[in-house]
């Protein structure tokens, strides 16, 4: 599809969704600001079906709140809630001072980056420049400039090999040289690396997740073709989580919700370790535990989430438990609620742990030995605080803004890169930082 | 000359069917347009006071409306759900539907900020300038977003077509 094609077609999309009539939208601005100059205290006029979900919702919550405070354990442990402070999460009334200790990677919209698998390289990018690529930079664990890179994306092979995306073109490159080698493969958008040499390619219709596919490519060979969409590798790289989706798209593909089955397999050999075969799952949160054993994948809404357990092929609640997972060290799951509490639930069958207002988001590094705990979004207060727990010791981080994105942290859990954004709702100026938390 | 309460309460009336359009565009839901607008209408009443002595109390409004659906997109893509089908999408030949069908999954799976940057240019016909003006970002921000989301979007097309195409 060249240019023209693309443009014609988004401009006969976005005319084909035009409202043809904006009768309603007026009548409930004039009937909301003449509310607001009656000071009738109503300050927007809702709508018969908006007050059917309000409704709704205040039911859901108050099915759910038993859940909240009453958190649910795995199969095989204890029925009754412990009050003890899990040992992954910081005590409540243990909290340090904030500190400032951070250092600013970039301070413009558009960036990200991308660990090397030993949490000693980094990569960032930022607004491209020349209207052609991005502007990559190849930093060391503290931040300091190493080398500038030609190209729009870097998938990481290992510790210290890379490839390079530049166009159509693939090139591979280490951090011991500036050389580059062009390799015969492209690499998509999303290639995941089991940080091993392998690499996950989805090769099928990624706008369709019935007939999306995938091959592994390593610098030696190209698996076969496998159907399903790669998730997530094992910490080892030995498994990958591949989901299925089986809900037909909607009339449209728009509006409908991708749901289907999730699937272990072994590589290099590509075999079925383990299956969830309920058709609720979500493509993601989809994470292994740190060592490998067990499987955290998600069901639409509020169904929950699930853990597979590859040694024994049992599925493991939390049932009921929605919220925003992680796993510690110790493969314990923590689960963030949005009313601002963690919920450690050991998958060895103990009580499980709550802790409040401590974040309604939580992330991990992949061997578990370093947590954040965050509350998402949220601009009211700036600048706002963190919790960075590396090996079981907390420290609350102040940074300059609200968090919207989850943070990247090495697998070895050795580096963090969080992203701020601060952003009013009036008209202002806004600004987005990538911060390398120390 | 600043604007008085009447003054402002009539502008946001009748700025509201275009700014119903434009949250269309960038939501892709004209139900949760209406929703974006009135939001944006309260807001643009309570800083009124900013509003009544703006050079340009139009844009102003029309800015708000941005950041309300620029939110509602971000929080969209954290609850990963997608927008309903409208009922102006099923008119046309089935090639111009299957195009429609795949043009609204592609740009489902842009970020937020991405969703945004293009609903403003190919539906609203912003220019950069005029795109950075009411967003706030730098117009090089604004030019590699819709760069990269352009990249997305013919290479996820590209990919759809060709598997599609028998015989490749």
């Amino acid at each position: 599809m060249n240019d023209s094609d693309l443009h014609h077609g988004l401009r006969d999309y976005f005319e084909s969704i035009t409202p043809a009539d904006s009768a309603r939208a007026t009548a409930l601005v004039d009937q909301a600001i003449r509310a607001k100059r009656e000071g009738s205290g109503k300050s927007r006029q809702w709508r018969p079906f908006v007050a059917l979900a309000a409704a709704a919702a205040i039911v859901a919550a108050l099915v759910s709140v038993p859940l909240v405070f009453r958190p649910a354990v795995l199969p095989n442990a204890s029925s009754s809630p412990s009050a003890t402070t899990s040992p992954s999460l910081p005590a409540a009334s243990a909290s340090p001072s904030p500190i400032g200790d951070w250092k600013v990677l970039a301070a413009s919209t558009g960036a990200g980056a991308s660990w090397s698998p030993d949490g000693k390289w980094l990569a960032v990018w930022d607004e491209f420049v020349s209207g052609a690529t991005q502007d990559l930079r190849l930093l060391d664990s503290a931040g300091n400039p190493v080398r500038s890179l030609d190209g729009d994306r870097l998938v990481w092979l290992d510790a210290t090999e890379f490839v390079l995306s530049r166009g159509n073109s693939s090139l591979l490159g280490s951090v011991d040289s500036t050389g580059l080698t062009p390799i015969a493969v492209t690499f998509p958008a999303g290639a995941l690396s089991n940080n091993r040499g392998a690499v996950a390619l989805t090769t099928g219709q990624p706008l369709d997740p019935a007939k999306t596919s995938f091959v592994v490519w390593t610098q030696a060979s190209t698996s076969r073709v496998v159907i399903g969409e790669p998730e997530a590798w094992s910490p080892d790289g030995t498994r990958i989580a591949v989901w299925h989706s089986t809900a037909p798209a909607g009339p449209l593909g728009v509006g409908y919700h991708a749901t289907g089955w999730v699937e272990v397999l072994s590589w290099p050999d590509l075999r079925t370790l383990g299956s969830l075969k309920n058709d609720s799952f979500v493509p993601q949160p989809t994470y292994f535990d740190p060592s490998g054993r067990y499987l955290l994948a998600t069901k639409l809404g509020l169904a929950g989430l699930s853990i597979l357990d590859l040694v024994t092929g049992r599925t493991l609640g939390p049932s009921g438990v929605t919220g925003v997972p992680a796993w510690d060290r110790a493969s314990d799951l923590l689960v963030a609620a949005s009313d601002g509490s963690v919920t450690t639930y050991p998958t060895s069958g103990g009580p499980s742990t709550r802790q409040a207002g401590v974040g309604d988001s939580v992330a991990s590094s992949t061997d578990g030995s370093t947590i954040i705990l965050y509350f998402w979004g949220d601009y009211s207060q700036n600048p706002r605080t963190i919790t960075l727990i590396r090996n079981g010791l907390p420290r609350a981080i102040s940074v300059p803004g609200g968090i919207e994105s989850a943070p990247i942290i090495a697998p070895d859990g050795s580096g963090v890169v969080i992203v701020c954004l601060v952003h009013h709702l009036l008209p202002s100026e806004e600004t987005e930082a990538l911060l390398l938390v120390g | 000359m600043a604007l008085s309460d009447d003054d402002i309460a009539e502008l946001l009336v009748t700025r509201t069917p275009e700014a119903h359009r434009l949250a269309t565009w960038l939501l892709r839901d004209p139900v949760a347009a209406e929703d974006a607008v009135q939001e944006a209408a309260l807001a643009a009443w309570n800083g009124r006071k900013k509003l009544r002595h703006a050079d340009n109390p139009g844009g102003w409004f029309t800015t708000i409306v941005v950041n309300v659906c620029r939110d509602e997109l971000r929080r969209r893509a954290r609850r990963q759900t997608l927008p309903e089908p409208t009922e102006s999408m099923v008119d046309g030949s089935p090639d111009r539907l299957a195009l429609r069908d795949e043009m609204a999954r592609a740009i489902a799976r842009l970020t937020a900020d991405e969703q945004l940057v293009i609903g403003l240019r190919f539906g609203r016909d912003l220019t950069v300038p005029q795109i950075a003006a009411h967003t706030g970002l730098a117009e090089g921000t604004v030019k590699s977003r819709l760069h990269h989301s352009l990249e997305y979007l013919r290479s996820a097309l590209a990919a759809e077509r060709r598997v599609e195409e028998p015989g490749r």
